[in-house]
């Protein structure tokens, strides 16, 4: 890590999780003897806007609240427009992206104004901009139930091979998230897996 | 102490839960508040932390009356401390500027403001830091929660000693960022109230000799400041004749993590907490070592200004750069790129080395900002605020456009970005306020009707004495009162008007209050029923006098918040045969609740079940009878 921090942002829409799914990394660094610094984006979080949690992560100096430009190492996407919004804003040559391909209609295209952009259109241009691009199952996501959502993307994060935090630390964290801890460690456990499993099957 | 040990004892907090720890800490026993973005968690926190103690939380009816509260104990002997956003404290400031004179007594008084560079949740952008120069007082501004935690303590123990209240100030990025803090252990009760005031508690008949007090007071805290813990200087080794930069509260870390990222070898920052006043020998001596200064801060020149004032006095010779220079942005919030872009402005940094902005492929970006749908800010679904805002447009439409809808602040100040229905909104209590002067230019030929809105806890905070004014002075216009029995924006504060079922609490009847200034009308009409909120208002806005209109509403994440599962229907649906599809879509289009969305399939709008509130508000929208409920 050296001198400069390991940017991680987490990218969803308001009522997904996002600022549980931050503490238990940022709890987690702090477990692992990092400083973090967590930025966070509130007050739209209720009406279904974006929210961006930054969290950075360094070894002795405590840095900016935000990502400086194109500086993002990692971005953990609850949900694919918001993921490739972060990439776009925050991006640069060492950014990396697991995204949960599960959607969230936006006003326009609730409304019918504007269509929901193309799944595959999106995972293209972020394996355009990104280093890497873990582009999850959408079954298995659906699967989880949006409230566990956030265990899982958690799981996948703590087997990632440029994970910052140890899986012990996350998996520790996850113990105490709010909701079912039984449901929560099952979720984390099947996001480990399914990491692997996508590891062992192709190589994005 | 090394990283891991300091590491197993830190937690991490926001710096609003900092200073809310901070003031428990302390021995805060009374904390008196106001509701807004983002200092709002810091009476939350505090109520949490002290919840099996004696410490008394209020929110306040509005600012200034935290402040006196706040003041009132300080008076009696008991710690004190009084929060708030930015606009708050320009409620506050009238007293403010006699409680200075006056002074605090024994009990120590701290007042923290929060404000908010971008306004990210505020109709301005204003910096808080010159009430403290107005007023006189001393100012602190934490860089990181550990100095917001611990700025506490040192504020308290200030106030006491000189009987002056001391203000800190935090920004949007450090009230809501979450960092390692060390906490210490919080203190046990010895609050005591002394039974008579302390004599002297008014500035009469020679106010200016209290003004001549107070700035001798300043002048001894000048010089506490210049050894102040608050205030850090880093430095590169070595440095000879370096950059200097001068920051103050948050803006460290950005300041900080510029120069380690810039290349630049020698540097030295000065990290100032406590601005004002300033500790001038503190920022001579750093300045003495530099030949060229940067000075970083959020969002005015304020230490800037002084800084300039101080090289002038002292004949420093020193290229001082800043917001006055065009280096810095005088406007917006601060960041990292933003200052490494000013540390090239500046020359410390060489053009060429700053560009490491890595090239993207240019095609696929633009491809991917194509297809960024925004998520623009939206009523919830069920909202009533909605409904209101729908009534109106409607009236407004067959007013042939003619309303003007003088607006406040509240989850209803949405309504600005709701088909533009609401046409203003400024302070809290400024849509009656400015109703009054518009309603009067009927005598210049307005013949357009003037409806003011506002909600229930901003009715509270003020709008009674511009309600009370529209009486006296016969001004015609419609008042609208939306009444959700909360002060929802926020998170759920309880306002005067609030029901909590305990004895500690009196709920004040809007209803009484706006009777007893005996309107022409009144009428109670209910938020959930659309057609019957378009009748009533289409008949009241065009009838002359002041008429005032309650609107029962209902915030369904306060409901939600509360467990409360009754709704109105058990079912909402879309019938298709009698849905227009495309021709028509008001529901989706214009109505735009988040519950109903267009089906591409059925070409049809359909209801998200797991959206819906089952309010059946929408049901009246439909011009065909489409929407059904069961």
């Amino acid at each position: 890590m050296g001198n400069d921090a390991f940017n991680l942002l987490v990218a969803g829409v308001g009522g997904q999780g996002n600022l549980v799914c931050s503490r238990v990394v940022a709890e987690a660094a702090l477990r692992d003897g990092l400083r973090p610094v967590v930025g966070q984006t509130f007050g739209a979080s209720r009406r279904g806007g974006t929210v961006f949690t930054h969290i950075r992560l360094s070894e002795n100096h405590l840095v900016g609240p935000l990502i400086p430009s194109g500086q993002l190492d990692l971005v953990l996407g609850l949900e694919p427009l918001e993921t490739l919004r972060a990439v776009v804003q925050f991006g640069g040559q060492r950014t990396e992206a697991i995204v949960c391909p599960r959607i969230v209609e936006t006003l326009d295209t609730l409304s019918g104004i504007r269509r929901y952009p193309d799944l595959d259109e999106m995972r293209h241009a972020l394996k355009d901009l990104c280093r890497r691009v873990l582009w999850l199952d959408g079954k298995e996501c659906l699967r989880t139930g949006a409230r566990r959502l956030n265990a899982l993307m958690l799981g996948v994060l703590a087997s990632w091979d440029r994970s910052p935090v140890s899986e012990a630390s996350i998996r520790a964290g996850v113990e105490t998230m709010p909701g079912d801890r039984k449901m929560n460690l099952q979720a984390f456990e099947r996001g480990l897996a399914l990491r692997r499993a996508v590891l062992g099957t192709s190589t994005e | 102490m090394n990283l891991m040990t300091e590491n197993r004892q830190a937690r991490l907090m926001t710096g609003n839960e900092a200073i809310a720890r901070g003031a428990a800490e302390a021995g805060i026993a009374v904390v008196a508040t106001y509701p807004g973005t983002p200092s709002t968690e810091i009476a939350t926190e505090f109520s949490r932390l002290t919840r099996n103690s004696r410490a008394f939380v209020q929110w306040s009816a509005n600012e200034k009356v935290a402040l006196e509260t706040a003041a009132g104990a300080s008076w009696m002997g008991v710690p004190a401390l009084c929060s708030m956003k930015s606009l708050g404290l320009n409620v506050a400031s009238d007293f403010l500027l006699n409680l200075n004179l006056s002074g605090t007594g024994e009990g120590g008084l701290v007042i923290v403001v929060c404000d908010d560079p971008r306004g990210h949740s505020s109709s301005n952008e204003q910096d808080s830091r010159f009430y403290a120069k107005a007023s006189e007082i001393p100012l602190l501004e934490p860089a990181t929660a550990q100095q917001a935690k611990d700025g506490i303590s040192y504020a308290l123990d200030l106030s006491q000693r000189y009987e002056i209240p001391v203000m800190i100030r935090s920004t949007t990025r450090l009230s809501h960022t979450r960092m390692p803090v060390i906490v210490g252990s919080i203190r046990e009760e010895t609050w005591q109230s002394r039974q008579v005031l302390p004599r002297g508690l008014f500035n009469v008949p020679d106010p200016h000799l209290r003004h001549r007090d107070l700035l001798r007071k300043m002048k001894l805290v000048e010089r506490e400041f210049e050894d102040s813990p608050l205030n850090v200087t880093i430095t590169t080794e070595g440095s000879e004749n370096p950059f200097g930069v001068i920051s103050s509260g948050v803006c460290r870390l950005y300041a900080e993590e510029a120069l380690r990222s810039s290349g630049v070898d020698e540097w030295r920052l000065l990290s100032l907490g406590t601005t004002y006043p300033l500790p001038r020998r503190t920022i001579g001596e750093f300045a003495r070592t530099a030949s060229r200064l940067l000075v970083v801060e959020e969002t005015d020149p304020f230490i800037e200004e002084q800084v300039r004032v101080l090289i002038g006095l002292e004949r420093l010779s020193v290229d001082l750069y800043g917001k006055r220079t065009g280096t810095v942005p005088a406007w917006g919030e601060m960041d990292t790129d933003t200052v490494s872009q000013a540390l090239v402005e500046a020359d410390a940094v060489a053009r060429s080395q700053a560009d490491k902005t890595a090239v993207r492929p240019a095609e696929a970006l633009s491809r991917a900002r194509e297809m960024l749908v925004d998520r623009p800010l939206t009523f919830c679904p069920g909202c009533t605020h909605r409904n209101v805002f729908w009534a109106l447009r409607r009236v407004r439409q067959r007013l042939g456009g003619n309303l003007i809808i003088a607006g406040d602040i509240g989850c209803y100040s949405l309504g600005v970005f709701y088909d533009n229905t609401m046409d203003t909104m400024q302070a809290m209590g400024s849509g009656i306020g400015t109703a009054n002067g518009i309603a009067q230019m009927q005598r210049f030929g307005l013949r357009t009707p003037v409806v003011a809105v506002t909600g229930d806890s901003t009715f509270f905070h003020a709008c009674i004495p511009a309600l009370v004014n529209a009486r006296y002075y016969n001004a015609s216009l419609t008042f609208l009162i939306l009444d959700n029995g909360t002060t929802a924006m926020t998170g759920f504060q309880p306002h005067p008007g609030t029901r909590d079922d305990t004895e500690d609490t009196t709920p004040v009847s809007i209803r009484a209050l706006v009777e007893s200034i005996a309107p022409d009308i009144y009428v109670h009409a209910d938020g959930e029923s659309i057609g019957e909120l378009i009748d009533i208002l289409y008949d009241t806005v065009r009838l002359g006098g002041l008429k005032v209109v309650h609107v029962k509403g209902a915030c369904y994440l306060e409901r939600q918040r509360r467990g409360s599962l009754i709704t109105r229907w058990l079912r909402v649906f879309v019938d298709d045969a009698l849905c227009k599809g495309q021709g028509c879509r008001i529901c989706v289009g214009q109505y735009r609740c988040t519950a109903l969305a267009w089906d591409w399939d059925r070409d049809r709008p359909h209801v998200i079940e797991d959206q819906c509130v089952r309010c059946g508000a929408c049901i009246d929208v439909c011009p065909h009878g489409a929407i059904v409920g069961e």
